[in-house]
């Protein structure tokens, strides 16, 4: 075996140049597959992620939407959730409502800012990173983006109302909040100005009383099975649906399929590119070396040893181009995912790139079988050359 | 009595050329018995090399037969003919089929790796063998690095790697200039007096001068010069 596998490397290696441009083209078809196997299902894995960091399992929104899809709502949402409350499989329920509303700051033009209200003592969405979250009413927790604009940390002032009143520039309904806490809003759009105040005060500052919510996230008792938590409240309550998280991330997929096709058509082509660059290769170079073929065979190299000196490599190519591919194809993984995730209203701590380990190993896996079949041809070739006539016609 | 090495009974071969068959081997009866040297002269195309192939079991009868060392080689697999050739033949080819990746000792290895010598046991042989060749100073040069004779002594200590009981050569000289060619029959001749059996095809008379037995091949056919 050792043999064989150190005749195959220094029989490779005899034209350098040739070897490493092919290995360059099987390292780009293995960048493609990597990123297609990432691309596949990494919206709804990086999605996944993000719902289960809130630590909330189960989420209630109005019939026929999601989160914050559209303007409709749960009204009466303080109500809805305590009755939900009573469950004794349901440890919390937060409800969460948001709409446009505007920030300013002294000597400073007023801004649109997404606000979302929840209840004080909660952030379930929120990474704070200064200050605290929201623990009375007239507090506002803010994004980055905002703390830069208007110069804001925590314990500073700021304006926020509704849409200016065109007739005189002001802002309808201000009223003065304090900041509380800086943090990042994991679903809140890349560049995009947000904020977060208590609920009673965004229905306050929306003069609305019927107290609606876009979404009310539950968190299920310890031992409390969500998908029998979700199943029992959708037969509770018509006007609502219910979704256990991973409920929520089959009705995404459903809407991303074709980000799947795209992965498995642009995936299967790589495979396709890698396997005849592996077979072109090595044809060459059974050809090249048809005369060398012969008289090994004729010195008493058998059939099988032929073979593998083939079979060898073509897996020591398509694992030289896997490696330099996986590392080619995160790098490129990560500029992609840069130029996606800045689309406008794309939640900014989404990734459409996700590298899961068992995919990752399957590509790796396809890879090094399309290696090893790549080598089949060439290296039945080698096995079955006709040594009597080879040699003979060498010498006519 | 010396013990037959290899003999070939009413030996035919007709091998495809295109649409055409072509008859190289026309009813030959051969013996080669240990520690002969003989050579096989005749035109290009007379099928000397076609019956160097059969003798050495690279190439099957198409009618006959060849017993080499007491095996019919239309009778062994494919596997058992090849480990037959590795252990017992040695071949030594016009263009040398040295592998250039290699160095000259692993050349010569190689043979010995195949039939499962250990590295330092086969070094060592190696390194013997390269010296019996006169070539102990370029261990290990690659056959880029060596002249054409230097590489058909290479070619010869890898034939005689396994202890083959038989050398077949088939135009060992083809490639070289008339002095290096002189310094290669000797090489042929020292190995026979040593005690290998040689079976030599060639054009060059210089290489069968020495020969104990002189077969002169015409059309397929066989004419036999016996010598003392």
């Amino acid at each position: 075996m050792s043999n064989a596998l150190s005749l195959a490397w220094r029989t490779l290696v005899r034209r350098p140049r040739r070897l490493l441009l092919f290995i360059a083209g099987v390292t780009v078809a293995a960048a493609v597959l990597i990123d297609m196997v990432m691309l596949a299902e990494g919206l709804q894995r990086s999605l996944s992620d993000l719902l289960e960091e809130t630590g909330y399992q189960v989420r209630v929104v109005p019939k026929g939407t999601l989160p914050f899809e559209t303007e409709a709502a749960i009204l009466h949402s303080t109500r809805v959730a305590a009755a939900f409350s009573a469950d004794p499989r349901i440890a919390d329920v937060v409800p969460l409502w948001g709409r446009t509303i505007y920030a300013s700051s002294p000597g400073a033009e007023a801004v649109a800012t997404f606000g979302y209200g929840a209840p004080a003592g909660t952030a379930p969405t929120l990474r704070l990173r200064v200050g605290r979250t929201l623990e009375r009413l007239g507090e506002v927790v803010i994004n980055r983006d905002l703390a830069e604009r208007f110069r804001l940390s925590p314990g500073d002032s700021l304006l926020v109302g509704l849409e200016p009143d065109p007739a005189v520039g002001a802002l309808r309904s201000r009223r003065v909040v304090r900041v509380s806490g800086v943090a990042d809003f994991m679903f809140a759009a890349a560049g995009s100005a947000t904020l977060a105040l208590t609920l009673e005060d965004l229905w306050a500052l929306a003069g609305t009383t019927s107290e609606p919510a876009a979404l009310l996230m539950i968190r299920v008792a310890a031992d409390a099975n969500p998908y029998a938590v979700a199943r029992e409240l959708r037969g509770r309550d018509t006007s609502v649906d219910v979704y256990a998280i991973p409920e929520i991330i089959e009705a995404a997929g459903d809407r991303l399929t074709y980000f799947q096709q795209l992965s498995l058509v642009l995936g299967t082509v790589s495979l396709g590119v890698a396997f005849l660059l592996v077979t072109t290769l090595l044809t060459l170079s059974v050809n090249e070396r048809w005369g060398e073929v012969a008289a090994l065979r004729a010195l008493g190299v058998t059939r099988g040893r032929m073979l593998a000196q083939v079979a060898w490599q073509g897996l020591m190519i398509s694992a030289a181009g896997t490696v330099a591919g996986i590392a080619a194809g995160l790098i490129i993984a990560r500029y992609l995912d840069g130029i996606l995730t800045s689309f406008p209203g794309l939640p900014v701590n989404l990734s459409f790139f996700v590298l899961d380990r068992n995919d990752a190993l399957l590509a790796i896996g396809l890879l090094v079988v399309t290696g090893l079949l790549a080598g089949l041809y060439p290296a039945w070739r080698a096995a079955s050359v006709n040594i009597a006539a080879v040699l003979r016609e060498e010498i006519e | 009595m010396k013990s037959v090495v290899a003999e070939a009974r009413a030996l035919h071969r007709t091998y495809m050329r295109g649409d055409t068959p072509v008859r190289a081997i026309r009813g030959i009866d051969i013996t080669i018995q240990a520690a002969d040297y003989v050579a096989i002269l005749g035109p290009s195309g007379c099928g000397k090399s076609t019956l160097l192939n059969l003798l050495g079991g690279i190439d099957i009868p198409t009618a006959g037969s060849v017993r080499l060392l007491g095996h019919d080689t239309r009778e062994l697999s494919d596997r058992r003919l090849t480990r037959l050739r590795l252990e017992k033949v040695g071949f030594v080819f016009q263009r040398f089929h040295l592998l250039p990746a290699l160095s000259a000792a692993e050349n010569v290895e190689l043979p010995m790796a195949e039939a499962g010598l250990p590295r330092p046991r086969r070094r060592a042989r190696a390194e013997d063998l390269l010296d019996y060749v006169g070539l102990s100073h370029r261990v290990d040069h690659r056959p880029g690095q060596l002249s054409g004779g230097e590489m058909q002594r290479v070619a010869i200590a890898r034939a005689l790697a396994n202890k083959p009981a038989l050398i077949l050569a088939d135009e060992p000289t083809g490639e070289l200039d008339q002095d290096t060619g002189a310094e290669i029959g000797e090489l042929f001749l020292r190995l026979n007096r040593d005690g290998t059996t040689l079976v030599i095809v060639t054009h060059d008379t210089s290489l069968a001068r020495p020969a104990t037995v002189v077969h002169r091949m015409r059309d397929g056919a066989l004419q036999t010069e016996a010598k003392p």
